[in-house]
């Protein structure tokens, strides 16, 4: 019964940092798609116009070219929605990160793989950051700024906001022993 | 907060003005020299006057005082700035004097912390006591100073080198033999004809009639017309030839004068816990690096140097190296390959080059880097098939193949990493070759990447990024994927039990 009231101990860790590999958020997927099909159809809008116009506009085009350019748009498009639908499945299963009391691990990449492991005490500060779509699906975008110069920056997309904000914390605090 | 505000020396009038003049020196002296007189120069030129009054405003307006923990300068008087540089923060003190600097004994200044592209602070111009003060209050407060207060007290910017003070070690000194070798090993002569080609230009001299000779576009354009171009005899081409030697003799030439006057009485000294280089023979540069803020050391050998069994070793410090004068990395322009190690015993203690452990990579790497060229060469030759002859397409494709062959072969040889106690190494390049060291304290992130071609090879590549500029950076490349995977864990592991320091 005691128990419920003392105060965990110093020295234990967040619960974030359980050193456990973690997917990101499955909502990512979604919010994936819907910028995906945002871009797509900006595109598609583009080629039916574009298309639209070449047909209009040239006159003595043969009937074989006629019937080609439709399709051939019609395959773009189509292959295109096949992507926006399944790369973010894709992309998703191929991203991971871990946390622990010393570091962060961070898995990306489909055809470029790269893990990137960032030791907390080398962090400088760390950004949250939402736009609306993400605020839409309750996730953020993690910041992670080093002293470096090729990984200055390390992002992390597509984790739960209230997680992102709770790694942020953990990440930033007990960094006393960094010499600043 | 202690110590009052305090302006810049007197004569730095002089060098605002004269600095904020910089812009319209050479199209000036132009105007007044070359025919060329358009009404809209002449006009330009009144703009000179407000901009004078610039430069006196910077002198009246700008102030900087010592804190107890941070240098603090005040500049602007509508818009003011106060900017504070926590002295725990700066990476370098770099002191610039040219002729007119050293006329007056006084100094401009430069203060680095390793924050953007730019120096964060650039005091003109300083004399040498408060050069000195400043000094003292940024590097102060180690137990160097303590322990010794003779080093704490002594000048840093004693003219000559022999009254450098007690404790203090000359690691490098450049002779003027070593700067020839110098100029003569690095083509640095290229520089100096883009310069003066530029200052021609500007002033038109590539344009009418020079030396009574007819200009320069007459000429080529008489070369074209005569039709030397149709039918090459022999003539032309040793003409050309020699002509072509004699650039490249006076690009050499130029190259040793421009290392003597750039580097003129190098010296590399150790003191206490910074390393404090000074060269040149009109503009002297010198500066500060506290040993602590060396992120990487990096080693470089040019064919010509390797043949001359001379390297040059740099340090890079954090923050933006394009502002900053070359001359401030260099912690030996020219050295000898056997001398490395010692060298570097002192700067940051531990194993050398030489002393590592090196491991090559997967001895496979060779085949890859031949067939990522015979890849490049099949396009070239795709692409040639419209243009070239037959026969000379094929013998020039064979002959870069054989050289692609060549090329792999050193890369992969060349290719290779260690890993010490507190510090990773990597080298690669084949006619080029790079060295890099880094401490685990200065690495900032590690990375383990596969891009897909080397998934199909089971390879990947390792990096470890730090927050020294420069070129070569630690990324270790086709490695077997079970290695790649010991060798970032390995690194992940040793650069967490450190603490960075900046």
């Amino acid at each position: 019964m005691n128990d419920e009231h003392t105060p965990p101990p110093i020295d234990t860790p967040a619960p974030v940092a359980d050193g456990v590999l973690h997917p990101l958020d499955p909502r990512f997927i979604q919010h994936s798609r819907v910028v995906g099909g945002i871009t797509t159809t900006a595109i598609a809008a583009g080629l039916v116009l574009a298309m639209i116009i070449v047909l209009i506009a040239v006159d003595s085009m043969p009937r074989v070219l006629r019937l080609l350019i439709p399709l051939a748009n019609l395959a773009i498009i189509a292959g295109l929605g096949i992507l926006t639908w399944r790369w973010p499945v894709v992309e998703y299963r191929r991203c991971a990160y871990r946390v622990d009391r010393d570091a962060i691990e961070i898995r990306k990449g489909v055809a470029w793989r790269s893990v990137i492991n960032v030791p907390r005490s080398r962090i400088q500060h760390t950004d949250v950051s939402q736009g609306p779509l993400e605020r839409n699906f309750e996730l953020s975008t993690l910041h992670i700024f080093t002293a470096g110069t090729e990984h200055s920056e390390v992002t992390l997309a597509g984790l739960e906001h209230s997680r992102a904000l709770r790694i942020r914390d953990h990440l930033l605090t007990g960094g006393e022993n960094d010499g600043v | 907060m202690t110590g009052s505000s305090q302006r810049l020396h007197p004569f730095s009038i002089v060098f605002l003005i004269f600095g904020s003049l910089k812009g319209f020196l050479l199209p000036g002296g132009v105007l007044v020299f070359s025919a060329r007189n358009s009404p809209w120069e002449v006009w330009a030129m009144w703009l000179a006057i407000p901009t004078a009054l610039y430069g006196l405003f910077r002198y009246f307006t700008t102030r900087y005082a010592f804190a107890d923990d941070e240098l603090v300068i005040r500049t602007g008087l509508l818009f003011r700035n106060e900017r504070h540089i926590r002295y725990s923060r700066i990476q370098n003190i770099e002191t610039v004097q040219n002729l007119l600097h050293r006329a007056l004994r006084v100094f401009d200044v430069r203060v680095e912390t390793g924050g953007g592209a730019e120096q964060e602070a650039r005091l003109q111009v300083l004399s040498l006591d408060a050069v000195e003060e400043m000094r003292r209050h940024v590097f102060e407060g180690k137990q160097r100073s303590a322990r010794d207060p003779a080093l704490a007290d002594a000048p840093v910017e004693s003219d000559a080198a022999a009254a450098q003070p007690e404790g203090a070690r000359v690691l490098v000194r450049l002779e003027l033999r070593d700067l020839i070798v110098f100029g003569l090993v690095q083509n640095r002569g290229g520089l100096v004809v883009a310069a003066i080609l530029g200052v021609l230009w500007e002033a038109d001299f590539l344009d009418f009639d020079w030396m009574g000779s007819s200009s320069i576009r007459s000429l080529v354009q008489y070369v074209v017309d005569s039709g030397a171009l149709q039918n090459w005899d022999l003539a032309v081409i040793a003409a050309l030839a020699g002509i072509f030697v004699t650039f490249l003799v006076v690009v050499r030439i130029l190259s040793v004068g421009w290392a003597i006057v750039r580097l003129y009485g190098f010296t590399l000294t150790l003191a206490g816990d910074e390393l404090r280089t000074s060269c040149g023979l009109f503009t002297k540069v010198r500066a500060v690096i506290p040993l602590r803020r060396i992120q990487l050391i990096s080693m470089r050998q040019a064919p010509l140097q390797r043949a001359f069994d001379r390297v040059e070793l740099r340090v890079q410090t954090a923050g933006g190296d394009q502002g900053a004068s070359v001359s401030r990395e260099w912690l030996a322009p020219m050295l000898r390959r056997a001398e490395v190690d010692s060298l570097l015993a002192d700067v940051i203690p531990g194993p050398g080059f030489e002393a590592m452990e090196w491991q090559g990579v997967d001895p496979r790497a060779w085949w890859r880097e031949l067939r990522t060229s015979l890849r490049i060469i099949a396009v070239l030759v795709l692409v040639g098939m419209w243009f070239v002859p037959q026969t000379l397409l094929i013998t020039v494709a064979v002959l870069l193949a054989i050289l692609a062959y060549f090329a792999a072969r050193g890369r992969a040889r060349i290719f290779a990493f260690a890993l010490a106690d507190d510090r990773v190494a990597f080298r690669s390049g084949w006619w080029w070759r790079s060295t890099c060291l880094a401490r685990y304290a200065k690495v900032q992130a590690i990375k383990l990447g596969e891009d897909p071609f080397d998934r199909r090879w089971k390879m990947a590549s390792v990096s470890a990024d730090t927050a020294g500029g420069g070129s070569h950076r630690i990324t270790i490349p086709y490695l077997p994927v079970a290695q790649a995977r010991s060798v970032f864990d390995h690194l992940g592991a040793r650069v967490i039990e450190t603490a960075f320091r900046w």
